[in-house]
């Protein structure tokens, strides 16, 4: 048990340093330097020279990625090249709150919705109730997440005049005002990743439910509602933890795109708007720490299978 | 359990010798198909009439997709624009005719590209293992652990926007997916009787990764294909939507559908409302089609799974 989670550790250290090193080619690997979109006006040449040399853009890109990577590991992250050059980890951590939150939401509106709608969606197999739940389920996956957020914003404001806050606050500075801005965006990811989650969910039941032990608990005679969530659905819910650990990224993803429609200064509107200006070390921060946040989904993702399923507890050093 | 379903012999009975008894029998096969699975048949028929759109385009369209008429700006759906005008005058109908190309050309690009690269990566490193095969599975973790789209919007920024880039970048991001399943299917196949019998005749690992293992990771692959390419297709609708995939006025592929739903044309969308309806539920029905035949073609290569998902 130790060793395998020692493996999986150091696994994920791996991975964070790939992640940094592909957040640091890409951006830099780009035509034109933050210079060249900072500096819109024309000037000297050898006042460009200096600013650059200034801002360690003249060194080697190994050198320069070394610079980065210590300097992170120390806890500096650089700063930002415009907005008075504002620490990114400042921008950061004003940042990640808002991101954190939208995905908690989104995450407990599909387990709130999900679980339950895909154990009736299979104890009820074929039932029009299934039917329904499936077809909800199936738009869910189909429909572009940027589609149904602009729809909510234009008919939203004709038909309810609804229309998102322009200003944000965080949840500790006013709990309503947040939630103003934030349920909106929350309910649109919280349906697609609840559409996965009862897909999941009742494929996952129907799976257990033809299990031996569960005929035998209907033999015993137990009632229908101890069966289902006693034996089934504790033994069902390993395959929806796992794709819920899979879907974290894709969330996280999509919160670029509301975020960006809402106004929501969260980490996808800032990794946005620092690509599209160049703002080097506030993308590589902004990726690192995206990266940081999957990588230790994934390992709470192993974690909870060791702690779900006896049979990882037990098997110690398992090869996995 | 779940018996074989004949009716996946539909394709096969239009072989080119078609007595009157066999069309018969195809056509009750048919129906039989239109009436157990209305949801697949409503979709093959939707996919199919996609690709013709997408295929006959010029002849489609009604006006030139990027001709704007001053005099028509923002106009409802009539007699002349089926689908109305946008907010320079452009007609949707024709935009949206144009669109299915883009989509229907990054979806089957891009998952074949990717696809393969995924699927030769996922054959060497599952059968040769050791140091190799851990290396290449950290790197892949590592493309996985930045989200598709945040990596789209790095990548793009390099290159000039277009098609071209959009499809290479998406292939990148498939190709880890797809590694990761072959190896899976590889990982349990390579200590089958028959690959070790292969093994004991002397064949070279090549031969047995091509003439014993490829042949078997078909399957899944093919599944997990129709899920990949609606995938790509959303993927590209983001990231045109972004303003980083296809231009809504590129001079070759015209429009993407997620190019015309672009924010900065919230205000215009606010005045004009069906702007959004058309080319979302272009893209909505194109990915659900996929998904579905997808679904479909799963049951039959897998028939255990069948009703369960």
């Amino acid at each position: 048990m130790t060793s395998y989670l020692v493996r999986r550790g150091a696994a994920s250290i791996v991975v964070l340093l790939l992640v940094s090193i592909v957040a640091f080619l890409l951006i830099h690997l780009q035509k034109g330097d933050a210079l060249t979109v900072k500096l819109r006006q024309r000037l000297p040449e050898e006042q460009v020279q200096q600013l650059r040399a200034e801002m360690g853009l003249d060194k080697p890109l190994w050198e320069q990625y070394w610079t980065w990577l210590s300097g992170v590991l120390r806890g500096d992250m650089g700063r930002s090249f415009f907005r008075e050059q504002q620490p990114v980890w400042d921008r950061i951590k004003a940042a990640l709150p808002v991101t954190v939150e939208l995905v908690a939401l989104a995450i407990v509106i599909s387990v709130i919705v999900g679980v339950p709608a895909g154990v009736i969606s299979a104890v009820r197999r074929n039932s029009l109730l299934d039917q329904v739940t499936r077809l909800f389920s199936v738009i869910g996956l189909t429909i572009p997440v940027f589609w149904l957020a602009t729809i909510v914003l234009v008919y939203g404001g004709i038909w309810f005049s609804y229309s998102p806050p322009l200003t944000f606050q965080q949840f500790w500075e006013s709990p309503m005002r947040n939630l103003e801005a934030m349920w909106m965006p929350g309910l649109i990811l919280g349906y697609a990743l609840s559409a996965i989650t009862m897909r999941i969910t009742r494929s996952s039941v129907l799976e257990v439910m033809r299990q031996d032990y569960v005929r035998t608990a209907w033999a015993k005679g137990l009632g229908e509602q101890v069966v289902i969530v006693r034996h089934v659905l504790a033994n069902s819910l390993i395959p929806v933890i796992t794709v819920l650990g899979n879907q974290f990224v894709y969330i996280i993803g999509s919160t670029v795109i509301v975020e960006y429609l809402f106004h929501l200064p969260g980490l996808g509107f800032v990794a946005f708007e620092s690509i599209a200006t160049r703002d080097y070390f506030l993308v590589q921060g902004t990726v690192l720490v995206i990266g940081a946040m999957v990588v230790a989904m994934n390992f709470l993702v192993d974690l909870s299978y060791a702690w779900l399923d006896p049979r990882v507890r037990l098997a110690g050093t398992a090869q996995i | 359990m779940a018996e074989r379903n004949p009716d996946l012999a539909v394709p096969v009975a239009l072989g080119p010798r078609l007595a009157p008894a066999f069309a018969l029998e195809a056509w009750s096969r048919l129906l039989r198909f239109l009436r157990r699975e209305p949801l697949t048949a409503a979709c093959a028929f939707i996919f199919v009439a996609i690709v013709i759109v997408a295929i006959f385009a010029p002849w489609i369209a009604t006006h030139d997709p990027l001709a704007g008429d001053p005099r028509a700006r923002l106009q409802g759906p009539s007699a002349d624009h089926f689908f109305g005008t946008d907010a320079i005058g452009r007609d949707v109908f024709s935009r949206v005719v144009y669109g299915a190309r883009v989509s229907l050309l990054v979806g089957v690009a891009a998952t074949l590209a990717g696809t393969v690269i995924g699927a030769i990566i996922g054959l060497i490193t599952g059968y040769l293992g050791g140091t190799v095969d851990l290396l290449v599975q950290r790197v892949m973790d590592g493309i996985q652990a930045i989200p598709a789209l945040v990596f789209l919007l790095l990548v793009a920024a390099i290159w000039q926007q277009g098609m071209l880039s959009v499809v290479v970048v998406l292939a990148v991001l498939i190709a880890p997916y797809v590694s990761r399943l072959v190896r899976g299917v590889v990982l349990s196949l390579r200590e089958e009787a028959f690959v070790l019998a292969a093994q004991a005749m002397g064949a070279r690992p090549l031969r047995i990764m091509m003439v014993h293992i490829l042949p078997n990771t078909l399957a899944p692959v093919l599944v997990a294909a129709s899920i990949i390419a609606g995938g790509a297709m959303l993927a590209e609708g983001a990231l045109s939507f972004l303003g980083l995939g296809i231009p809504p006025d590129d001079p070759l592929w015209k429009t993407s559908w997620g190019a015309m739903l672009k924010p900065e044309n919230l205000q215009y969308f606010e005045r004009s409302p069906y702007l959004v309806l058309f080319p979302g539920a272009a893209l909505a029905l194109t990915v659900l089609a996929v998904n579905v035949l997808g679904d479909s073609a799963r049951d039959r290569l897998d028939p255990r799974l069948r009703g369960t998902l």
